[in-house]
């Protein structure tokens, strides 16, 4: 049997029912917020234990790209993607699209 | 208008009535009216076949056709919802101009991409279901081009003239792709 530590981070309620802008002079709850408070700390702490981070995206009242792109591309910029899709996992049963967005931004964040 | 029932069984009476009325003038001999009581083989298959084909038509093809219809009427349903909510979508970001966007609205902007996203999953996973489910490879494109539009239009705000331009682009693309994806539903066979 497996012993990988699973951690599950729902953004809604760890975070913030109304995720906001990309950068915090933007406004509250923003995509900066949340890669440097939340985020990254998981990752990093997912990275050492060897293990998975599900990142459950339902229960919000929605994403503004600026949103995903700064907090999961911000990752990606600062992390190896493969690496970050090999730990991260995402659940969106509120807005299954979502998934492939942030995998999108997640491969494209170094193509700029 | 609906056909009443009772016409088709009113013609196949007639067609029975007239037929025993020739039946009954060629045993007779009368109007010139003769019959060969030896049995045909080819001709009783012919007349098998001719039945067969009949009820085949019938119950088959006309069943499947009204089946096919029916499923495509109900994607087509699905993509004119899609539709719906691309247009709100298109004219709740149209009326933002350039103008500094409410932290509300902002918020209902989201929420309205949120459930254009979700109507867009609706039609593809309702394509997946269906006897259309060859045209599932069009959702590439469709999916594509929804994250682009929902990029210009939740990318940032408040909007500048460069984001106005592309909101307008990246809009024609997705409608062309959905007028596309209803066409080819309409003519799938």
């Amino acid at each position: 049997m497996s012993n990988a530590v699973i951690r599950i981070i729902n953004i809604a309620k760890e975070f913030s029912e109304t995720p906001g802008p990309r950068a915090r002079d933007e406004g509250d709850f923003s995509g900066e917020a949340f890669l440097e408070e939340v985020l990254r700390p998981a990752f990093i702490q997912a990275t050492k234990d060897g293990g998975v981070l599900t990142i459950d995206l339902d229960g919000s009242e929605g994403y503004a790209t600026s949103f995903l792109e700064s907090a999961f591309g911000g990752l990606a910029r600062e992390f190896d993607p493969a690496e970050i899709l090999k730990v991260i996992t995402f659940k969106s049963d509120d807005e299954p699209y979502l998934v492939d967005e942030i995998k999108g931004y997640i491969t494209d964040a170094r193509k700029k | 208008m609906n056909r009443p029932r009772t016409v088709p069984y009113l013609v196949g009476g007639a067609i029975i009535v007239v037929f025993c009325l020739l039946f009954r003038a060629a045993e007779r001999g009368l109007h010139g009216f003769s019959i060969n009581h030896a049995i045909d083989p080819v001709g009783l298959a012919t007349l098998g076949v001719n039945i067969f084909i009949a009820f085949f038509l019938q119950y088959y093809f006309a069943t499947r056709i009204t089946d096919d219809r029916a499923e495509k009427d109900i994607l087509i349903d699905t993509v004119r919802d899609a539709f719906s909510m691309l247009r709100t979508c298109r004219d709740e970001v149209s009326g933002c101009g350039t103008s500094k966007i409410a932290a509300e609205k902002q918020k209902k902007i989201i929420s309205l991409y949120r459930a254009l996203s979700n109507g867009l999953e609706n039609v593809e996973t309702a394509v997946e279901m269906s006897r259309c489910k060859e045209l599932r490879k069009d959702f590439d494109s469709i999916r594509e081009s929804f994250f682009k539009y929902k990029a210009a239009a939740t990318g940032k705000f408040p909007y500048d003239a460069s984001d106005i331009s592309y909101q307008a682009q990246t809009y024609r693309a997705l409608n062309q792709q959905l007028q596309s994806l209803a066409f080819k539903l309409n003519q799938y066979r």
